[in-house]
Parts: C-alpha cells; sequence; structure tokens
C-alpha cells in the first residue's frame, strides 16, 4: 500500500459570485520514505493541494473532489475527530515563515511539545520535555535546554524552522509536508536545513512532500517530482528523469530559467 | 438607489439611521410642541400609569411623563451637543498643535492630557462642577473641559501620522505657513476620524450628562432631565415601574442610534 | 527591573502633578474656606484671624508644600462638615468601593473571555450575529439604569433582596459581598459588553495569523487553539482596557452606589460636593488619582510580562 494516494483531486472556491477552479485533476503517490517534491509558481495550486493533504483547507466556501488517502484512508472524507488523530501524529506540516509560525508569547519548549500533548496523554511532563529537548539537538539544535527556554523572537530565522521541524517530528510522523521552507532563508542556512530534511528522511524512513518554486532546490531532495502550472500538473516522473529529459514544453522552459552558476 | 441597496446590506447603519433619525424628531418636535405642558401637575392623574390620554403616564404630581420625556431630551442634546462642541474644538486645537510641532510643549501638554484622559470624565466634570457650582451652563462647561483630553490625543497622533506625509512636506515646500499646513491641508484628512469620535464623544456625553442629573447635580429642577426623572422615578419604583423605564428606555436607544450609526459608517 | 523603577519614578513625578493641579485648582476657587466655614455674615476680624489659623494668608507655593507634608503623613486635613479627619472618613469608606470595583473587574473578565471565545467559534454565524447585536444594545445601556432595573427585577418581582439594605463590611463579610454583587454585576455588564466586542475583534485578527494554522496542524481542537494559542495574543490589547476600564468602574460605583443605597466614597463625596467641604473632596480625588496612577503602572508592568518581545527593549 502507497503511503498517500491523491486521485482525480480538485478544488473549487466558492467565495466569489462565481465558482473558481484552483485545482484540477491531480493525481500523484508517495511511497513510505520517498521524497516527492513539488514544483510550480505561485498560484499554481500547489500550496492548497498540500493543505489539502494536511486537512487544514477551510470546510467551507470551498469545494474538494476527488481522493487523498493516506494509508489507505481518504483525508477528504473524514470527520473532525478523525482527521485531528492524524494531524500533527502521522502527518505533519512545516511551512514558509517560521517567524509567524511560532506563537509569539509561548516559549520553544511546550511549543514543540504540543503535538505529544495532544496525541500521547499518557506521557508524563517529564517525558514530553525529554522528548522535546531530544527532537531539538536531532534538528542539531546544540543549546536544546537554551532553545527550550527561549521565545521565538531569541533565535536567528534557521533556529527558528530548525524548532518548527523538531515540533513536526516530535511524534514521529510518517509524512512530513513542507510548504516552501527555505523561501524566508538565506542562501547558508538553505543548504543546511535541506540536509537536514535528507538526513531525517534516511534516518527515520521519513516521507517528505517538498513544495518549492525553486527548482535547483528540488533536484537536490527529492526522488521524483511533480510541476503544476494553474492548477493542473504538468508533468511528473524520477528526479533524473525530468530534469535530463522533460517531456513538457513548459518543464523545459522551467529548467532553462536555471540559473547556472559557473565553478 | 446605489445608497438605499448600501443601507440594506449594512444593518447596523440601518438601523442606527431610523434610530437616530426618529430620536432627532421626536426632539425637534419637542422644542415647538409637547402633548402637555410640562409643569402641568394634576393630581388625579398622580402615577398614573400608560393609557391613550398619557402614552408613557404620568409621574408623581400627575405630570405628563412623555412630555418631560422630550424636554429631558431636549436638554440632554443641547448639553450633549455643546460639551462635544466645547472637546472638539479645544481638542482639535491642543492636539493638532502639539501633533504638528511636537517638541517640549508637547511633552509637557501631553504628559498632563495623558493623567486626565485617564481620570473618568464624570469624575472629572463632578470635580469642576463642585468648584462652579451646579446649573446646566457649569455642567456643560465641565463636561466640556472633561471631554477635551480624549479628543486631543486622537487628534494629535492622527495629526502626527499626516504631518510625516508627502503631501505636508511638499505644502510646505510650496511657502505654506503653519496654520495654513495645519488647518487647510492636514485637518480636512483627518475629519473622518473625527466624526466618529464625535459621534462616540456624543453618547459619552449623553451618558455623562444623565448620570451626573441623577446624582442631582447637573439640570436642576423644574427642568426635566432623563437623569434626574430615573432618579426622582425610583422612589415609586415599586408602584409605577414605567415610570422609570421611559426615561431610561430614552437614554438607551438615544445612545444605540448613535452607537450602531458610527458602527455602521466604520464598515465599508 | 531598570524598566520597573523608570515607571515607578515616572508615577510618582505625575503623581506629584496632579496633587500640584488638585491643590491649585481648590485654591483658587471663588469663596474663601474661611468664610464658608464662617457663614458670610461673620466679621472682618475673625475671618482673618481664622484665616491665619488656617494659614492661609501664608504664600501659595509654601502651603502647597505644607499641605504636601501632610498628605504623605497620611493626613488630610479635617472634614468641615463631619468634624472628623478626612483620612479617616476615606480609609473607612474605601474598602466598599474597593470591594465594588474588584468584583465588577472580575465579573467583567471572567464573563467576556468564555463569551468572546465562543462567539469567535461560531465566527459569522447567526449565533455570533445575535449576540454581537445584543452586545451593542447592552453597551448602551447606562449603569445606574441598569442598576434600577435589577433592582425592580430582583428586588421586587422576584423579591430576592431588600432594596435599599445592606450590611457593613465589620458585621458581616459575606452579607457585605451579597448587598455588594449587583450593583457590582450593574456596573460589570455594559463593561463585559464592551470587553466582548474587542476581544472578539482581537481574536478574529490572531486567528488569521500563521501560528494558529500551526496549532491546527498538530490536531488540536479549535476551542484548544482558541484558549492555549490565540487568547494570550489576544489579551494583550484588552489589558491595557481593562485597566483604563477600573477607573471608569470607580466613577461608576460612585453613581451605582446611589441606585442600592450604599454609604461608600460616593456617597460622601456627593455630600461634600454639595456642602463645599473642600478637605473631603480634595481627599477622595487625590485618593482615586492614585488608585488609577496605580493601575496604570501595574497595567505597563503586566503588559511587558505578557509580552516577552518587549522584555528586551530597555
Amino acid at each position: 500500500m502507497k503511503l498517500l494516494e491523491v486521485v482525480d483531486f480538485g478544488i473549487e472556491f466558492h467565495d466569489h459570485d462565481r465558482p473558481e477552479q484552483v485545482v484540477e485533476g491531480v493525481n500523484f503517490s508517495l511511497e513510505q520514505g520517498g521524497i516527492l517534491g513539488i514544483v510550480g509558481e505561485s498560484g499554481s495550486g500547489k500550496s492548497m493541494t498540500a493543505l489539502a493533504i494536511a486537512g487544514l483547507l477551510p470546510r467551507k466556501k470551498l469545494k474538494k473532489e476527488g481522493h487523498i488517502y493516506f494509508e489507505g484512508k481518504d483525508v477528504l472524507r473524514m470527520d473532525r475527530t478523525e482527521l485531528r488523530e492524524l494531524q500533527g501524529d502521522e502527518i505533519c506540516m512545516i511551512f514558509q515563515e517560521p517567524q509567524s509560525c511560532l506563537n509569539p508569547v509561548m516559549r520553544i519548549g511546550p511549543q514543540v511539545e504540543e503535538a505529544l500533548r495532544v496525541h500521547r496523554k499518557e506521557m508524563s511532563a517529564e517525558e514530553r520535555r525529554a522528548r522535546a529537548l531530544e527532537r531539538l539537538r536531532d534538528v542539531e539544535l546544540t543549546d536544546a535546554e537554551r532553545v527550550y527556554d527561549s521565545y521565538p523572537h531569541e533565535l536567528s530565522g534557521g533556529m527558528r524552522q530548525r524548532v518548527m521541524i523538531a515540533a513536526a517530528m516530535v511524534g514521529s510522523p510518517h509524512l512530513l509536508i513542507a510548504d516552501e521552507p527555505t523561501t524566508a532563508l538565506d542562501v547558508t542556512v538553505q543548504a543546511q536545513i535541506i540536509q537536514l530534511l535528507k538526513r531525517l528522511n534516511e534516518d527515520e524512513k521519513l516521507a517528505i512532500l517538498f513544495i518549492s518554486h525553486d527548482l535547483s532546490l528540488i533536484r537536490q531532495i527529492s526522488h521524483s517530482v511533480l510541476v503544476m502550472q494553474h492548477g493542473k500538473l504538468v508533468e511528473s516522473g524520477p528526479v533524473e528523469r525530468i530534469f535530463e529529459d522533460p517531456q513538457e514544453e513548459y518543464t523545459k522552459n522551467l529548467i532553462a530559467a536555471i540559473p547556472k552558476v559557473k565553478l | 438607489m446605489k445608497a438605499l441597496k448600501k443601507l440594506s446590506r449594512n444593518p447596523y447603519l440601518f438601523v442606527g439611521l431610523i434610530l437616530t433619525v426618529f430620536m432627532c424628531l421626536v426632539t425637534l418636535v419637542g422644542l415647538v410642541y409637547t402633548p402637555y405642558d410640562t409643569t402641568a401637575m394634576d393630581l388625579s392623574d398622580k402615577l398614573a400609569g400608560p393609557s391613550l390620554r398619557h402614552l408613557m403616564g404620568c409621574d408623581n404630581y400627575g405630570r405628563d411623563i412623555l412630555s418631560r420625556v422630550m424636554e429631558g431630551m431636549r436638554n440632554t442634546f443641547v448639553i450633549a451637543l455643546l460639551t462635544v462642541l466645547i472637546g472638539t474644538v479645544f481638542g482639535v486645537l491642543v492636539g493638532a498643535l502639539c501633533g504638528y510641532f511636537g517638541g517640549l510643549l508637547d511633552d509637557i501638554l501631553m504628559r498632563i492630557n495623558d493623567v486626565l484622559f485617564s481620570f473618568p470624565s464624570i469624575l472629572l466634570a463632578l470635580v469642576i462642577i463642585s468648584l462652579l457650582g451646579t446649573g446646566s451652563f457649569n455642567v456643560v462647561l465641565a463636561l466640556g473641559i472633561a471631554f477635551i483630553p480624549s479628543f486631543a490625543r486622537i487628534v494629535r497622533s492622527e495629526v502626527k501620522k499626516q504631518a510625516a506625509l508627502d503631501y505636508v512636506q511638499s505644502a510646505r515646500l510650496m511657502g505654506a505657513g503653519h496654520a495654513r499646513t495645519i488647518f487647510v491641508h492636514i485637518l480636512p484628512n483627518i475629519v473622518p476620524v473625527l466624526l466618529s469620535s464625535v459621534m462616540i464623544g456624543f453618547n459619552n456625553a449623553v451618558l455623562a450628562e444623565a448620570g451626573l442629573s441623577y446624582l442631582g447635580i447637573g439640570v436642576q429642577p423644574p427642568d426635566a432631565s432623563l437623569g434626574r426623572m430615573l432618579s426622582e422615578a425610583q422612589s415609586y419604583l415599586f408602584t409605577a415601574p414605567w415610570y422609570a423605564l421611559f426615561p431610561g428606555l430614552t437614554i438607551v436607544l438615544t445612545v444605540l442610534g448613535f452607537a450602531l450609526l458610527a458602527e455602521g459608517m466604520s464598515e465599508k | 527591573m531598570k524598566y520597573f523603577f523608570r515607571k515607578l519614578i515616572s508615577m510618582l513625578l505625575t503623581l506629584l502633578a496632579v496633587s500640584f493641579i488638585v491643590f491649585a485648582a481648590f485654591a483658587v476657587i471663588p469663596g474663601d474656606a474661611a468664610v464658608s466655614r464662617l457663614g458670610s455674615n461673620a466679621t472682618e476680624e475673625s475671618v482673618a484671624a481664622l484665616r491665619a489659623e488656617m494659614g492661609l494668608d501664608r504664600p501659595f507655593l509654601e502651603r502647597y508644600l505644607s499641605w504636601l507634608g501632610d498628605c504623605v503623613k497620611g493626613d488630610f486635613g479635617t472634614s468641615i462638615s463631619y468634624g472628623m479627619p478626612v483620612g479617616q472618613l476615606i480609609l473607612d469608606k474605601l474598602p466598599i468601593t474597593l470591594t465594588m470595583t474588584v468584583l465588577s473587574l472580575i465579573l467583567t473578565v471572567g464573563l467576556s473571555v468564555p463569551i468572546a471565545l465562543l462567539m469567535c467559534k461560531y465566527a459569522r454565524s447567526r449565533f455570533d450575529r445575535s449576540m454581537y447585536g445584543l452586545n451593542q444594545f447592552v453597551m448602551s445601556i447606562p449603569a445606574f439604569f441598569l442598576g434600577i432595573l435589577l433592582t425592580w427585577f430582583f428586588g421586587m418581582v422576584l423579591k430576592w433582596f431588600r432594596p435599599g439594605g445592606y450590611v457593613s463590611y465589620k458585621k458581616d463579610f459575606g452579607a457585605f459581598l451579597g448587598y455588594l454583587l449587583l450593583p457590582a454585576i450593574a456596573i460589570a455588564i455594559p463593561k463585559c459588553a464592551m470587553s466582548v466586542k474587542l476581544l472578539r475583534s482581537a481574536v478574529l485578527t490572531e486567528a488569521d495569523k500563521e501560528y494558529v494554522r500551526t496549532a491546527y496542524s498538530r490536531g488540536m481542537s479549535t476551542m484548544e487553539v482558541l484558549y492555549r494559542h490565540v487568547l494570550k495574543n489576544a489579551l494583550i490589547p484588552l489589558i491595557t482596557f481593562w485597566g483604563m476600564t477600573v477607573a471608569d468602574m470607580i466613577a461608576g460605583s460612585i453613581v451605582v452606589e446611589q441606585v442600592f443605597n450604599i454609604p461608600g466614597l460616593g456617597r460622601i463625596l456627593l455630600t461634600s460636593i454639595s456642602r463645599r467641604d473642600y478637605p473631603v473632596v480634595e481627599g477622595i480625588i487625590l485618593l482615586i488619582a492614585v488608585v488609577v496612577l496605580l493601575v496604570n503602572f501595574l497595567v505597563d508592568i503586566l503588559y511587558r510580562k505578557v509580552d516577552p518581545r518587549l522584555e528586551d527593549q530597555g
């Protein structure tokens, strides 16, 4: 069984006078331990798709079509309670702006532990703390104790994104959805975060859905790639095939637009 | 037509407009006509309940409550309007000067202003009345002075914001003097903000006047005032609850009308 | 800590300024205190003698300083109409006003938070909209009219209590609290409506922020997200409002006291105003100023405690 299988997925907006189709007929799947990169410009529907998989799209004002099977169960047909059991435990998500994704008036520790508080009610406060510290060290935050007691504004951007990853990984999920996780970071920090995600993928058999507009990043991290435009799937395949032998005009243009760095 | 469509989409504006227009109309009518003489006593009607003859019933002297409510509304409106006028004029002056020039003057005035602002206006008015003595004129003066700080505060921050904008700088470059810059260029731009604070200020003035009159230091008898009627009605609460209800409801509806109007106008 | 002392000093300086304004205001009033004590038909010699005795013939600044010195020592002068020290007179009534204010504040905060959160949970639903309208209506009711309505309903229709009754806090604190409950409710309800309105809009602003989406991505329920994440952020602007409300509540208690016939600070303030008993008025105003400034000070400190982002700035 595939870990994630998206079948004929579509989203229709209903908040204006006329319904608007923003995602249409998207099909793809992701194996346990695989890394799938979704690439596209803003407005291509990649982030909407990601939010739908994480169960984070609002229930009103938009219509979702098709199926999203996670470990065989359709996320789109789940009720809130069922969905909440998956969220933060099996499926986790990190976002573009680690700054605004952390609660500014809450210390880091409780935020990292939060998924445990929700899903592992049997754990004691000390066990939760120990687990959170362990995860903070796993994401290469050496000074874990200090970070644990810090407020978000006291950390750098790269540290904050590491914290977000630690918080996502605290319950050992099967799928991590990373929506433009490095866009807001410096280039050097970007590379470190990519390395970290790759290591977590190898060490823990973590499947990653990596969403970015940056093809060179996608190439570095992904096993397979999905190209999207205007809410539709353009083409998909293993990373080498897409980059060596793109079939569609749009993909070719995208690849041609990658700045070539002379070494 | 467009305005009507806008109204139907904005229930607060709609209800607020109807209430306010109605209350203003009743007040205006009260200037020239009341069903009965407001001071005419008829002891046979003492504490009579609402009826067709006396729509709101009669008070403990047999005076028609509706007529007295109308007179009370007139007094309340006049006092509230004058209060807001004093508060706005002086508030704008102080606020504009402080916001525009800044510096030491701004520091000192705003320091005092902040202290006065954090003091409840009804208490401030109480102190001023205790110095000046009671009576309608002194109530206007006291409340007017008590309302200056809140207006000054708003105007100052708005003027400060505007003064930093390019159009003010270019007006200055083109040789406009300070007074011209403030009054011709800046002030017209803060009218919308000022208008909504005037409406809120009017409501606060109505409430403060009612409170002062209820305490017996506002409008003095035999002039009718809603607050004073409430305090008189309290002794007859058991036998004639309507005596308290109608003046009280009048205050509530007046304040509600303006509040909804302000709310509706802030929504686009 | 540096911030704490800076705020403390600024509070004391403001208090000094307030005391000067109060003293100056009462020093320039028409009608001399000596005349008002002796009556208008007193002889000029006896007025002059009393003026000298009261120290009214000394220069203004000297009088202010000696008055300020007395105030610091706790001596606010003697009431002309009550014939007792102002300090003692006020101290006797202060617990009534303070208890009423604290009760109202507790009611306001305690009621507005759950109501606002419930409205936000069902934001823009029919429930939320009708509550919003009701809220707007309640905001327009003056506290003293609400007090009259409560007296009529609970005292006369339901006969749950005896209108106009009161038990001193020295006799029976429980019964005392009971008699203060309705006045506190009358003061609290309009303020509560205002808090609900502000809190609702603050919560809805916060609810659009990204950390809320992060919290949902961890599988939390709406109420958990609202209470654990949104509330603390949304309360930051509310702290200032509640701080300002305390001053309003003290003022409100002075009016509402009269509705329920409670012999608190309001009663002696009003009596003193009508009898031109200025030392009492001065004392009460000064006391209220101290309370208001103290609350502002606490709000400043609390504000920084709640919002850690401010802590690092000097």
